[in-house]
């Protein structure tokens, strides 16, 4: 029998917590990139659960509401927008957690119009579900592939472009998703640092406190 | 139950600013020199708790340990919490700065509450009905401030009924997880130091 038995839960408690400890800063976040017409991404806590049906707003570069919505049960949404300009896509999971992450304006084709500030932009979403299913259809790119084994195929420069801007984007996404969950990691040394604060706070509480409850001749020996 | 920067009205962050001074005013009036380590202690311990994620499906919920710091400070668990909070804030964007106050008094008003209800139960209690009092003010604490968290953004313009169901409803394990560990670490404390669960500022007034 030991001694403190409490003392033993807190120890296993604490121990099997911090086998599930994610590191991360608990908040919303939301991540998404502009790809062709389209803007996919999702909303994610600190620590990787997807909130299911969060909502989710589109703002144009003014700020204006263009699109509301809510996110699937993966936490994702794709958006088909009609202008080329920057964005900022709102997520919010109802408990107190919002988020918002800027979509540049250079990641969408530029065969779209750019819009500008009063112009009526038209925004869709594409159900994710759908477009599982045309990723798993083969994507036309390799009929090219195909093609180029015994004939020249010929592109304009506007579907080479697309073509390249695909690709690098396809590349550059999980770089910039490992920059946001970095970004997203708290770091021990951040703790530590919090720690250090807080006994450094209490510990000049207590000094001025002391300080001013002693008497002043206390220092002069009897 | 971090609400962040931008989920509330202004009016409530005013209303939460204004409680908060007002708590973490009284509350340093109340610590004295000697519970002055176990404040910065159960401060620093909810600092990191708050890093401590019990996994609840498609949410995520931390630990808090309110219920505790509560029952060891008193009224001295607002300034606790502030700072714990405000360093946060800084350091892992927990939350935010304006509504600072809001967390601070959704998360300390609870374990005021607990304190008063349950302390005096405690001083008395032994064996298996001090792990019943810790069990209660850890689980209820947590309870509370869901409830609370629900209201300041039912009071920003959002449902309450739908609002809190899913604050509480994410927070129920962390309330069974808290509700052990507060009984677990309650239990142990009277034991080993029985002083410490007297209040921060009731010392000067035994002594």
């Amino acid at each position: 029998m030991p001694r403190f038995p409490s003392l033993y839960a807190i120890a296993v408690l604490i121990g099997t917590l911090f086998t599930c400890v994610n590191a991360q800063a608990h908040s919303l976040h939301v991540f998404a990139m502009g790809n062709g017409d389209v803007i996919d991404g999702y909303a994610y806590f600190g620590g990787g659960a997807r909130p299911q049906d969060a909502e989710i707003q589109l703002l144009d570069d003014t700020g204006r509401v263009v699109f509301a919505g809510k996110t699937d049960d993966q936490g994702e949404f794709k958006l088909r927008v009609s202008h080329r300009q920057d964005y900022v896509i709102e997520a919010n999971s109802g408990d107190g957690h919002i988020a918002s992450f800027k979509i540049n304006g250079d990641e969408l084709s530029d065969q779209l119009p750019s819009g500008s500030g009063d112009i009526n932009i038209d925004v869709s979403q594409i159900d994710t579900a759908s477009s599982l299913q045309s990723k798993k259809t083969p994507p036309s790119s390799t009929t090219i592939a195909r093609a180029t084994s015994d004939a020249i195929v010929t592109l304009s420069r506007d579907e080479l472009d697309s073509l390249i801007d695909a690709a690098v984007s396809r590349h550059v996404r999980p770089l910039r998703e490992q920059l946001v969950a970095y970004e997203d990691k708290v770091r021990f040394s951040d703790l530590l640092g919090g720690i250090g604060v807080i006994v450094g706070i209490f510990g000049a509480f207590a000094w001025f406190q002391a300080v001013k409850s002693r008497p002043r001749q206390q220092n002069k020996k009897p | 139950m971090h609400i962040v920067d931008g989920a509330l009205s202004s009016e409530v962050v005013v209303t939460g600013a204004v409680l908060a001074v007002t708590g973490i005013s009284y509350g340093l009036r109340k610590i004295d020199i000697d519970a002055m380590p176990r404040v910065a202690m159960m401060s620093a311990v909810f600092f990191v708790a708050s890093l401590i994620h019990v996994p609840v499906g498609p949410s995520s919920a931390h630990l808090i340990v309110n219920g505790l710091a509560g029952l060891m400070l008193g009224w001295s668990v607002f300034p606790a919490i502030f700072i714990g909070l405000l360093l946060q804030a800084v350091f892992f964007g927990f939350g935010g700065i304006t509504v600072l106050g809001v967390n601070t008094v959704n998360i300390a008003l609870p374990a005021v509450l607990m304190w008063w209800l349950v302390s005096p139960f405690l001083a008395r209690a032994e064996g298996k009905l001090v792990l019943l009092a810790g069990f209660v003010a850890g689980s209820g604490a947590i309870a509370l401030s869901s409830m609370m968290v629900g209201l300041s953004l039912a009071a920003s313009g959002q449902g309450f009924v739908p609002t809190a169901k899913l604050v509480v409803m994410s927070h129920i394990p962390v309330m069974v997880v808290e509700g052990i560990l507060t009984a677990a670490a309650v239990h142990l404390v009277k034991k080993v130091r029985p002083v410490m669960l007297a209040p921060a500022g009731s010392l000067r007034s035994v002594a």
